[in-house]
């Protein structure tokens, strides 16, 4: 059942089980099918995706973004 | 004996455009003839390249006779009336069935052209048919596709790189004179390195999207493959400009992308992020020295060669890969809910990645794209252009492939992506093996004349666009 570890099924590397149990959660809480194998597969690029929000988070600048951010590559100050 | 118009038109399988383009006004050839020379050639060919997902045969042969008789009565549409071209299956064309290489989407007939491909046709060129693909444009080859993988003309046990796979397969094996992909994270520019022929990543919003099946909005990019530089600047300006259908497309004037490419590189300034290019030492040894040689080409044309940061550009990745993934899930979201099944293995799981991103981690990603466009231009401000290897390995064996361990590595081509600034790859050589490394040339937005002129004058230089890949 999602987001309860203790009924998944057994193999897990430590700290797998939690990580599946919460992607299950999450998944069921979007409306998002997934199966237990599924979930074990996305971990590591959900885990990935977590640490690149980091990377990013660590990059912004308010200084430089005073209007927020622009996607247009000529809506610059240049322009 | 063989049919000697025949034997023309096929003699011209891998000339450039404005070649055929003059065959054909001189008489010597018929777009006719260039266009079934194309068909026989892709009859010949495509069993085992798989580089077409649908071939347009009826509808070719009724565009090039329209071209015919239009050039009889002395309308020109100008250097690609009559000339086969071929699209990625992401373009909508009426009547004609557009997968985006997707069971989601295998039954999908579209009710109209995208503006692009309305804008080939008003320019006489020849739609010879769709070009196999990346599912939904977002990675590598699949064994569990709804059509077979495109392979690597040089060697088909490659991979062609993607996701415009099947346009750079066809393009580089001589099976349409030029083709339109798109470009989301490098899917223009990897497929050009890989099979031997230029691509060119325009400005985003340089060329419309209205009718392309998207990946990811803020990253979406049409532009042409082709086998020179100039046949991708006669392709660029024949798609470029506003169009009243796609609010993002600019209303910035498109100039004449041929008229400089002739100008040289004496006195340009061409960065290299040196900590970039070796990040995580990776790149492999080929790819370097040919690099490294055609730094020497440029500096030899009269170019300067200065080392420029590397942070913003390695930071682009991680930034570019958040952003995919949230736009990519927002897109298929519903889908993904009702029909998973209908979606290859190894693209629903990347697209399932962004269920778990929250609305934070986009707009964080976004506000770290505009500081990273900020450095960049800064960097732009010193040097007139960035180059870079397109990849930092040859293409690899289709056996054992895994599409998903490139989103793990380097990239240098993704960032740009992020900017939004206009990139271009131009063959620089072949690695041990035989397989095609690709150059990188980037420049601010709106400078495509300046990366086609530097593209062109290392092309000029060099021997590479004129080896072509022996099938059929």
């Amino acid at each position: 059942m999602a987001g309860t570890p203790d009924r998944l099924s057994s193999g897990f590397a430590p700290g797998e089980a939690e990580g599946v149990a919460d992607l299950l959660a999450r998944a069921a809480a979007a409306g998002l099918p997934l199966s237990e194998d599924e979930a074990r597969g996305l971990l590591t690029s959900v885990r990935r995706l977590d640490a690149m929000g980091d990377e990013v988070r660590a990059l912004i600048d308010p200084a430089v973004e005073p209007a927020g951010p622009a996607v247009a590559p000529w809506r610059t100050p240049r322009s | 004996m063989a049919d000697p118009t025949v034997v023309k038109a096929e003699s011209l399988a891998f000339a450039p455009i404005a070649t055929a383009a003059a065959a054909i006004r001189s008489g010597a050839v018929s777009p006719t003839e260039l266009t079934e020379a194309a068909l026989a050639r892709i009859t010949a060919v495509d069993p085992v390249l798989h580089s077409f997902v649908l071939v347009a045969a009826d509808l070719a042969r009724a565009q090039a006779a329209r071209a015919e008789e239009e050039l009889a009565a002395g309308v020109d549409r100008g250097p690609l009336h009559g000339i086969p071209v071929g699209l990625k299956d992401l373009y909508a064309t009426k009547g004609i069935r557009t997968t985006a290489h997707s069971r989601v989407l295998i039954d999908w007939v579209p009710d109209e052209d995208a503006s692009v491909v309305v804008r080939l046709r008003e320019a006489g060129a020849v739609l010879v048919g769709k070009h196999g693909m990346a599912e939904f444009a977002f990675g590598g080859p699949a064994s569990d596709g709804v059509f077979p993988a495109p392979r690597n003309p040089w060697n088909l046990d490659h991979e062609p790189g993607g996701s415009s796979s099947g346009s750079g397969a066809a393009v580089a094996a001589g099976l349409c004179f030029g083709a339109l992909g798109s470009d989301t994270g490098g899917s223009i520019r990897k497929p050009a390195a890989h099979c031997g022929i230029v691509g060119l990543k325009p400005t985003w919003g340089r060329v419309s999207r209205h009718g392309v099946v998207p990946l990811a909005w803020s990253l979406d990019h049409a532009g042409p493959l082709a086998r020179t530089v100039d046949d991708a600047a006669i392709l660029l300006g024949t798609i470029a400009g506003p169009d009243p259908l796609d609010a993002t497309a600019s209303g910035e004037p498109v100039p004449d992308y041929r008229a400089g490419l002739e100008q040289g590189v004496r006195g340009l300034r061409l960065g290299v992020a040196w900590d970039w290019v070796h990040e995580m030492g990776t790149i492999d040894p080929d790819v370097l020295a040919a690099f490294e040689a055609a730094l020497g080409v440029l500096e030899a044309e009269g170019a300067e060669t200065v080392p420029i940061p590397s942070a913003a550009l390695i930071a682009g990745r991680a930034t570019n890969t958040l952003i995919i993934t949230a736009e990519a899930y927002a897109y298929h979201e519903a889908g993904l809910r009702e029909h998973p099944e209908r979606y290859g293995r190894s693209v629903r799981g990347r697209f399932r990645g962004g269920a778990f991103m929250g609305a934070a981690d986009y707009l964080a990603a976004n506000r770290a794209r505009t500081v990273l466009r900020s450095q960049v231009r800064e960097i732009l401000g010193g040097v007139d252009a960035i180059v870079s290897p397109t990849c930092a390995r040859p293409p690899e064996p289709l056996v054992g492939l895994d599409p998903d361990a490139r989103f793990r590595e380097p990239s240098f081509v993704n960032p740009y992506n992020l900017l939004g600034i206009p990139a271009i790859s131009v063959p620089c050589g072949f690695s041990a093996t035989g397989l095609p490394i690709g150059l990188q040339i980037a420049a601010g937005p709106f400078e495509e004349p300046l990366v086609l002129r530097v593209a062109r004058a290392y092309e000029r230089a060099t021997p590479w666009h004129d080896r072509h890949p022996a099938l059929g």
